[in-house]
Parts: structure tokens; sequence; C-alpha cells
């Protein structure tokens, strides 16, 4: 891992021969690296995405490392677990950019922990990149100029089923379960901006504390309710106990969650239990090769590890991971952190093999793609237009 | 011979005036005392002494001023230092107090309790110090009576504050675990309250089973298990809270009544958590609530801790008003030391100050006797004896400057001065002498300059007289001459004409001779006859040559204004210079010369004054014959030659007379032109051929100029202007 990578560049070689006459210092062997560092959830209920978004990212950069990297540097990443708290996400932000002193932050997970963890990068102007997460205070680009996005906010999300629940199925009323702490809130604030776009109401507002899965109360609650359509803004394993329960219950709504529900492992937690569950998405179908970016991945995925199979949390990982090589490669053969991020925003749409991302001075956010899908009766995903009626 | 004798009177030597000899200063007896010198003297000896006294007054007065300066500088002050210092270091130890119990670490605690030790190590050297320099064993005894208690007090502050130092530690461990706690028991009972109220409502504790009926799940036992789950989520809460506000408390007062609370608090969640039914105890909530208790009570708990902390605080709080009190002490007692001092060095200090005091009058008093004896001195020696006097001797030296030696110099008194003006009157006098023969021999020289212009004239009037008569003897020689020639030419002319006819004759006995027979007589009168023409021919060419001869000298003698005419001057020039060589050869047989011609038959003719350009080429030519002959004598193998030329220019004619004579020489070739100058002795020449010459010539509107080498050749260049001057003047004057 330590050793420099030899530069396929035979061409270079009077040019450095030349260099070498003169007492230049050759750059250390740690300086042909360019590291990476990301606080996510390895452990606890939320484990399934900051894991999921590592091996994104380890893939993309085995990859772009495999192909001589950027520049002739390696990409190399450092992950610190957080559990999905928020002071042991300021603990290891601290410590991968005063300690580890990465170029930039990338692939950090959930909302309540990027709240604590940005001002630190934003106060070190450390590149915060791909958060996984579309709470809206991230997209604020003139006021967090380190902060780069690849993915749709939650605004657009829940906006995104406000529509196909009223376009759809004709409904007035949503009714919503989150978790309470700021994700939640951040779904929550989504979704009452989007219902009354389309003309809604809030019915039932339900939620649960964060790391339980104390959830039946509120259910009893919306069912109480008579809550035709929930939108669920929560984590995979809680959301999956309260929809067994429904479904023990016979109690049968829409149900409609959000992208960062972590859909692979609600899928698994809920089985049978599963079958028209709806989740939106902000990267493509993982299983759909016919895009070369998704072909790509599921290589690279491969390549890294043989039993890995391709889900919606590691191919964002892998994207935010493609898109900062990408802005390396942009940056220059010297890069700074302020070349990246500039590069980055002034280059126009960046083109991931088909995926494309677009930044501008006043706008961090490189997708506003979203996808609906659906678990079908084998506990897969497909890929849908529209929510079926009942 | 008079000129000479006044210039030999000028050049006499001056009688020189006898000097009245009059007695000499050195002459004349003066007191000693008399003298400027003498009097300067005692001034100067007068002066030394008042210094020299003034110098030894000062120096005593400085001396004791000093010795009660370097007490003031060795004792005094540094003693003063020490006490200010003393003071200030006791401020800095109980500032250090302050910091000590302010510290947050035990890193910061360690520094400045050294710092703080550091200070008082300090002051105890300055004590030291101080007690070595001086005597106050009285001050010091108290102040370090004072710094002991001081120091008591510091060191209880010190580990009172590393105590509660510690104490921070542990509370911030325990603080914490009473998060963790406190976490664990929320999800716990979030969980175990969700279970249970939703067991009361559908009967259903897990998926798999079926619910259970009515009069089970809704039995009172159930309703007891969900109200005491709320209680120990409420109380538990309650107990967390009220730790959390002990760990911030200020206030030791309002410690027990919230310990109160918190054991209620945790007394009711045991309590409620105790009636729970086994299945509804989790082990982690059990466990999580003898946790809290741990926390909250025993020795180490966060109750016993804060109650530690916060009297330990107010402990220090007293220990530092204790430090500041001694403190002030220390300063009182410091204070009444640096009065003491400050004493000691004010009474040096006014020594000081009154003997450099006494020093200051003692030199104003001999400052003052000197600066009246200076006035004293220079009013009457300076002012009436000296400068007035030397301003009249001055004066005096001034009027005899400008030339006034007629006032005589009488300077009173009897010293130096009164020698020098007596000098003065001397030089005076002679220098009157002097003047008056100074004027007798500027005439003298006055009347040498005027005799020798007026000798200079007579020369010029001897020349112009000479002059005056060598054109008179011309002018009767032309006559004479052209009287001679008249008479010449009657014979020349039957000479010629009679050749002629005898040379018909020689013809005629020629033709006669054909007649006779031939015989020898017949070739002898043949023979005869022959040497006859030749004869006749040769008298005949030479009067042609004497009529030539005569006609020139006829033409050159005819005196008087001559006309202008058209003339030839080509052949005017060849004509004059061969007159010239036979005069010069009539005169000197031995003479001879060749003459090279190279004339320019475009000049043509000329009008002129004939008459005078003749006399100009003659007197040339004849000055080249003269030169050559000159350098003839002189030279055995010379072989003199004139070349003449003439050439057309733009507007002149040019005439060059040219020989190989000895040239002229460069300092006089300028001089050639004036008049009188001549380089021939005696009456061979006048001097004023060249001067004549010049005049004919500017007469025509032409110029002569001269180029020579010495030894080598002379060449006078000559140009007419081809149009005649007069014909020009006549032509101004018409439109006129």
């Amino acid at each position: 891992m330590s050793g420099r990578k030899p530069r396929p560049a035979p061409a270079r070689l009077p040019l450095l021969a030349a260099l070498l006459c003169f007492p230049v210092a050759l750059p250390a062997a740690d300086e042909s690296e360019i590291v990476f560092g990301q606080s996510a959830a390895l452990t606890g209920p939320t484990s399934e995405l900051g894991t999921g978004m590592k091996l994104g990212l380890e893939a993309a950069f085995n990859e772009i490392n495999t192909n001589g990297g950027i520049h002739g540097y390696r990409l190399r990443l450092i992950s610190l677990d957080d559990g999905y708290e928020p002071e042991a996400a300021i603990v290891n932000t601290r410590s991968l950019i005063e300690e580890e002193q990465v170029f930039a932050l990338i692939g950090p997970v959930g909302t309540p922990t990027s709240t604590a963890a940005q001002p630190i990068a934003t106060e070190a102007g450390v590149p915060y990149i791909g958060a996984f997460t579309g709470a809206e205070f991230l997209r604020d680009a003139e006021a967090l100029p380190n902060v780069i996005n690849v993915r749709a906010s939650y605004f657009q999300e829940t906006e995104e089923m406000a529509a196909r629940l009223s376009e759809d199925l004709g409904f007035d009323t949503v009714s919503i379960f989150y978790q309470d702490d700021s994700y939640g809130r951040a779904g929550l604030a989504g979704l009452r901006r989007a219902v009354d776009i389309y003309g809604m109401e809030i019915g039932a507002e339900v939620s649960y504390p964060r790391n339980t899965e104390a959830v039946k109360l509120a259910l009893l609650d919306l069912r109480r309710a008579g809550a035709e359509a929930v939108v669920i803004i929560g984590a995979y394993q809680p959301a999956s106990t309260m929809i067994r329960w429904a479904r023990k219950l016979d109690y049968s709504p829409h149900f409609v969650n959000i992208s960062f529900i972590g859909s692979e492992a609600l899928a698994r937690t809920l089985g049978e239990d599963g079958a028209g569950v709806y989740v939106t998405q902000v990267v493509p179908f993982p299983e759909d090769a016919g895009l070369p970016v998704v072909a790509e991945y599921q290589a690279a995925l491969r390549r890294i590890d043989s039993s890995a199979t391709p889900s919606f949390v590691s191919l964002e990982g892998y994207l935010a991971g493609r898109l900062a090589a990408e802005g390396l490669r942009l940056a220059g053969p010297e890069p700074t952190r302020e070349g990246f991020l500039r590069s980055l925003k002034t280059s126009g749409e960046i083109d991931l093999s088909g995926f494309s991302l677009s930044y501008g001075l006043n706008d961090n956010q490189g997708s506003d793609q979203v996808y609906l899908t659906v678990i079908d009766e084998n506990g897969d995903f497909a890929s849908v237009n529209a929510i079926e009626p009942k | 011979m008079s000129e000479s004798e006044s210039k030999n009177a000028g050049a006499a030597p001056l009688e020189v005036p006898e000097i009245p000899a009059n007695e000499g200063p050195d002459a004349q007896q003066r007191n000693f005392l008399g003298t400027i010198a003498a009097r300067l003297s005692l001034i100067l000896l007068g002066s030394v002494i008042l210094i020299a006294t003034a110098s030894l007054v000062a120096y005593f007065a400085l001396q004791v001023t000093l010795n009660y300066q370097s007490r003031m500088a060795d004792v005094d002050m540094p003693n003063i230092v020490d006490s200010v210092q003393i003071a200030r270091q006791s401020t800095n130890l109980v500032n250090g107090a302050f910091r000590i119990v302010s510290a947050q670490t035990r890193q910061e605690h360690q520094a400045e309790v050294a710092a703080v030790e550091q200070e008082r190590d300090a002051l105890e050297g300055i004590i030291e110090e101080l007690d070595s320099r001086s005597e106050l064993d009285e001050y010091t005894q108290q102040i370090r009576g004072l710094l002991a208690d001081l120091s008591a007090h510091l060191a209880s502050i010190r580990d009172s504050a590393f105590r509660r130092l510690q104490i921070g530690e542990s509370l911030s461990l325990l603080t914490a675990e009473l998060a963790e706690i406190n976490r664990g028991i929320e999800s716990d009972l979030a969980q175990a309250i969700d279970d249970q109220g939703f067991y009361l409502v559908e009967g259903l504790r897990d998926l798999a089973e079926s619910p259970a009926p009515l009069e089970v799940r809704a039995s009172e036992g159930e309703f007891t298990v969900y109200r005491n789950l709320t209680v120990v989520n409420q109380q538990a809460n309650l107990a967390v809270l009220l730790l959390d506000e002990m760990l911030v408390l200020n206030d030791r007062q309002f410690l027990p009544p919230i310990e109160e609370r918190f054991f209620s608090a945790l007394g009711n969640a045991q309590r409620a958590y105790s009636n729970l039914p086994a299945f509804a105890q989790l082990a982690t909530l059990g466990a999580s609530l003898r946790q809290l208790e741990r926390v909250g009570t025993g020795g180490q708990g966060i109750i016993e801790l804060r109650r530690e902390a916060l009297l330990r605080q107010e402990q220090e709080q007293d220990s530092l008003i204790m430090a500041r009190d001694a403190s002030v002490l220390l300063d009182a007692e410091v204070s009444s030391l640096g009065a003491l001092i400050g004493g000691n060095a004010l009474a040096s200090s006014d020594a000081a100050r009154e003997s450099a005091a006494n020093g200051i009058v003692l030199l104003f008093i001999i400052n003052l006797s000197s600066a009246v004896g200076a006035l004293v001195f220079g009013y009457f020696f300076v002012w009436k004896s000296l400068a007035r006097r030397l301003t009249a001797l001055s004066g005096a030296m001034r009027e005899m400057s400008r030339g006034d030696l007629e006032v005589a110099v009488d300077i009173g008194g009897n010293d130096e001065v009164t020698d020098m003006a007596e000098a003065l009157e001397k030089f005076r006098e002679y220098a009157l002498e002097v003047q008056r023969l100074n004027l007798v021999e500027k005439l003298a020289q006055e009347l040498d300059a005027k005799n020798e212009s007026l000798e200079a004239t007579l020369k010029q009037l001897e020349k112009a007289q000479e002059q005056i008569i060598a054109e008179e003897k011309l002018a009767s020689l032309g006559q004479l001459a052209a009287g001679i020639a008249h008479e010449i030419k009657n014979p020349l002319n039957f000479i010629g004409n009679f050749s002629e006819i005898a040379m018909e004759f020689g013809k005629e006995i020629e033709e006669l001779l054909e007649e006779i027979e031939e015989s020898d007589a017949r070739e002898d009168i043949r023979e005869i006859t022959e040497d006859l023409g030749k004869s006749l021919n040769k008298i005949r060419d030479h009067s042609k040559r004497a009529d030539n001869i005569v006609r020139s000298m006829l033409e050159h003698s005819k005196g008087g204004e001559g006309e202008w005419r058209e003339t030839d001057l080509n052949a005017t020039l060849k004509q004059y210079v061969e007159l010239a060589f036979h005069s010069m050869r009539a005169l000197n047989t031995g003479f001879n010369m060749d003459l090279v011609a190279d004339l320019d038959p475009e000049i043509g003719l000329l009008e002129v004054v004939p008459q005078d350009i003749s006399r100009v080429f003659l007197n040339l030519a004849t000055n080249a014959c003269q030169a050559l002959d000159d350098k003839r004598n002189e030279q055995e193998d010379f072989e003199p030659v004139i070349s003449i030329s003439s050439k057309r220019l733009e507007e002149d004619a040019e005439f060059v007379l040219r020989d190989n004579g000895p040239g002229i020489p460069k300092k006089i070739r300028d001089k050639i032109f004036e008049p009188f100058f001549t380089t021939k002795e005696g009456t061979k020449g006048t001097g004023l051929g060249l001067s004549l010459t010049t005049d004919i010539l500017v007469r025509h509107g032409g110029s002569i100029s001269v180029d020579s080498e010495e030894g080598k050749f002379t060449e006078m260049r000559i140009r007419l202007p081809l149009q005649s001057v007069r014909k020009t003047e006549e032509a101004t004057q018409g439109e006129t």
C-alpha cells in the first residue's frame, strides 16, 4: 500500500532527468497519494448505510488506482465509525482533519451527524463531498463553499412522493412517520413544502426516538387517524418493524420511504412483508447494467469483493468516489482544496459515464434526479414510474 | 650729446637723506613696571591664581557632593529599588495565588505553582540583599514573618486547588458516564413503554403470537406495569436532570435540597422498577438504575465530589483573602521601610545639595571679583592706555599709506606704543625725503622719452630728404638722358641709313664684278666685298640696338603725369627686365644671367599709365638683378636666372617675376613694403622703391605680394585688373 505508483509516462523521462540534475526535492512517498476521510455509521442500526457508502467509495478508488491514479496520485480512503451519533461524528471529523490531514471528507452518512460535522469542515476549509443525506441545509452553496453534494435533496424526494400520491392516486391527505431528530424533521419540512405545492394536507404526524424500535404506539396513532398514505422518514430497522406490525394488524396504507432508508436492508428486514413498499431513489437502479456507469460500478464492485451485490447505497458511494477523482483530474497536477472545489464548480456538466452532474458557483448539488422504486413479491426492487392503487 | 647728459643725470644714485640721529627707544630709561609686557604678565598671573582658587573650591564642593551621591547610589537607591521590588513581588504572589485558583488543568496548576514559588524565592533573595546592605534588621524581621504567613496561605491554596482539579477530572468522567446511562435508560424505556402500550391495545407482544384476549391484556396487572414503566421513565429522567444541575451548581447552600430531591427521584424510580413483574424487568434497565445510584451517591459520587469541590472553592477564597491581607500588611511594613530608606536618601541628597550650594556661592564670589577686576583692567589699561592710542597710531599709519606725509605722529605715554609711534615718525620723515627725490627722477625720464621720439622724427626727415634728393637726381638724370638720347639718335640714324646705302653699293660692286673677267684680283675683290657686307650688316644691327636702348631711355625719362594708354604689358615687362639686366651689366661686366619668359598672350592690351607700370617693372627687375649679383659674388658656381611669366585670370592679369637669388629673410618680409625700409648700404637704395611700387599698383587697382625662401628664391607677384580702374571711375562718375 505504501509503494509509489510507477508513472506510466516514459515520454516525460528526459524532462524528469533534467529536473533531477537540480536540487529539486523529490516528493516523499506519502506525497504520491491523496487521502480522503469518511466518518459514517459502520456499526449500529444505520450501519448498512455507512458500510455501503464505504464499499462504493473503495470500489471507485480501487478502479481509479488500478488505472494509474489521478495525475500520478493514488487515492486512499480512511473510514471511521461514528455509529450515527453526532458527538462521535465531531470527534472523528476533527481527527481526520487534524491528525490524518485528509485532503477532503467524503461520504458521511446522515443528517444529524452532518449537521455536527460539516461546520468543522467548513471552518477548516476542507471539502465535504457526497454526504449521504438530502438535508436542505447542505444545499446552501454560498454559506458552505466547501460542500459538494451528489444526490437530489429531501425536498426533491418528498416533492416526488407528493406528486405521485396526488397525481397517481388522487390523494389529498398524506401522513408522516418520522425519526425524532434533524433527519426526520428535514423530511417533515420537505413534505410540508411538497403538500403545499400539490394542494394536499398532512394527516397524522407521528415519530419514534432515534436508535430505538419504539414504533408501535406511533403505528396505532396512524391507524387511528385512518392514514391511507404514510411517508416514512426513518431508518430501515424501525421502519420495517413498523411496517411488519402494520401488516400484522392488517393495516395497509401506501408506505413511501425516502432514499436514506437503506433500500436493500429495508427489503431484507421486511421479507415477504415488503411487497408494495415504495422507496424514492437518488441514484440509478444498481442492477441496470445498460447504463455505462452502472456497468463500471458493478465491475469495480466485483473487483474488490466478489461476493458483494450491487446496492443503491454503494452505487451512491461509487458515484461520490468517481466525482472526487474527476474533481482532482480537473484541478491539475498540483491539486489544492480550493482548486479542487473551483474546478468542480466551474467545469460545467460533468459526465460520469452517462450519469451527468452539474455544478455552479451557487449550486453545489450535482444531480436533481429522483427515481421511484418498489419492492416486489421476491423482495427485489423494481423501477416504476407511478404508485399503483391498491 | 645733451640727451645723454640728461639720461646720466636720471640714472645717478639717489642721495639717501641722512636719518636724524635721534635717540632710539632702547636708549630711553623706563621703569620695568611701565612696560605693557610686564603689566600683561601680572594680569595673567592674577588670572591663573583666580582660576586655581576657583578650581580648588569647585573640587572640594564636588568631592563632598560626590560622597553623598555615592552613598545615595550605593546604599539608598538600591534600598529604595529593593523595597519597591518587595512590594511588587508580594502583589505578584497574591496574583499568582489567584491564577492557581483559576487553573483549569493540572499542567496549568503546576506551571502557576512553579511561577509563584519562583516569585517567593526571588522575594527572599531581595530581603537577603537588603539585610546585607544596611542595618535594617528590625524591619526585615517583620517582613520575613509576614512573608512566612503569606507562604503558608499560598501552600494551602496550592494543595486545595490541586485536589479540586482532581475532583474536576473525576466529575467529568462521571458526567460522560451519566450521559451514557441516560441514553441507555431512555432507549430501554422507550422500547418497553411502546411494547406495553401496544400490548394493552392489541394484546400482542410478538409478531408470531396471536392476540391475547381483552381480560388478559387490559387487566389491572398490565396497567400497573405500564404505569410503573412510565414512573421509572419520569423519575430516572428527573434524577439525571438533578445530577446535571448539581454539576453546574456554584452555591454550596443549595446542594442539600437538590440532593434530597435526587434521592427521592432515584428511590421512586427504583421502587417502580422493583414493582415490575419479572418479564418487564429489563436487565439493562436495572443495571442502568444501579449505575445511576453509584454515579450520584457514594464517597466518590457526583454529590460528594461536588460538595468537596464547592467547599474547597470557598476555603480557597478565604485563603486568598488572608493571603491578600498578609500582603497588605507586608506592603505596610515595606512602606514604612521605604519611608526610612527614603529619609536616609533625602538626608544624603540634602547634604549633597547644601555642599553644592556652598560651592556655587564661593564660585560666584570668585567669578564676580574676576569680572570686576577684568572691567577695571579693561577700562584703565586696555581702553585708556592701549586701545585709544593704538587707534590713533593706526589712523596716522592709514593717513601715511594714503600719501599724506605732512602730519606729524605724536602719541603720548611711555611704553611700547610710544616706541612704535616714534619709529613711525622716523619713517614719515624719511618717506618725505624719498618722495621729493622720486619727483625729480620722474621728470628726467619723461625728458628722455621726448628726446628719443624727436630723434626718430629727425631720422625720418633725413631719409625723406635723401629721397627727395634722389628723386631730384633721377629727374635731372632723366632730362640729361633725354637730351643725350636725342643727340645720339641723329648720328645713329646716319649710321643706319648709310650702312644700308653702303650695302647697296656692295651689291652693285658684285654686279660689276660679274662683268669683269675672271682673275685672281676679281676673286680678291669679291672676298673683300663679302667681308664688307658682313661688317655693314653688323653696323646696321648694332645701330638698331642702340636706337632701341635710346628709345627706352627716352620713354622712361618722360616725367610728369603720365597718360592712360592701352599697353602691351608682356612686351613692357620683357623690355624692362632686359633694360635692368643691361644696366647691371653696364655697371658690372662680369654679371650674366638667363632670362626665362612664359607670357600669356591672352592678356592683350591693358589700359595703364605705361610710365608708372614700367617703373614698377624696372624697380622689381633691378632689385632682382642686384640680389642675383650679390649672390654671385658670394657663390662661385652660381647661375643666376630670372623667370618672368604672366597669366590671364578671371578678372585680373597676373605678372610674376622670380629670381633664384638669396631670398628675403622671414623677419623682414613684412616690412619691405614700408617706406624708408632698405637693406642696401649707403646711397644704393632709398627705401622708397617698393613703397612707390605699392602706391602705383594701388592707384591702378592692383596689388603686389611676395613669396620667398631664404637662400633659394624670391617671387614678386603683381595683379592688375583687366578692366581699367580709370574706366570704372569714369563710368561711376558718368552715372552720378
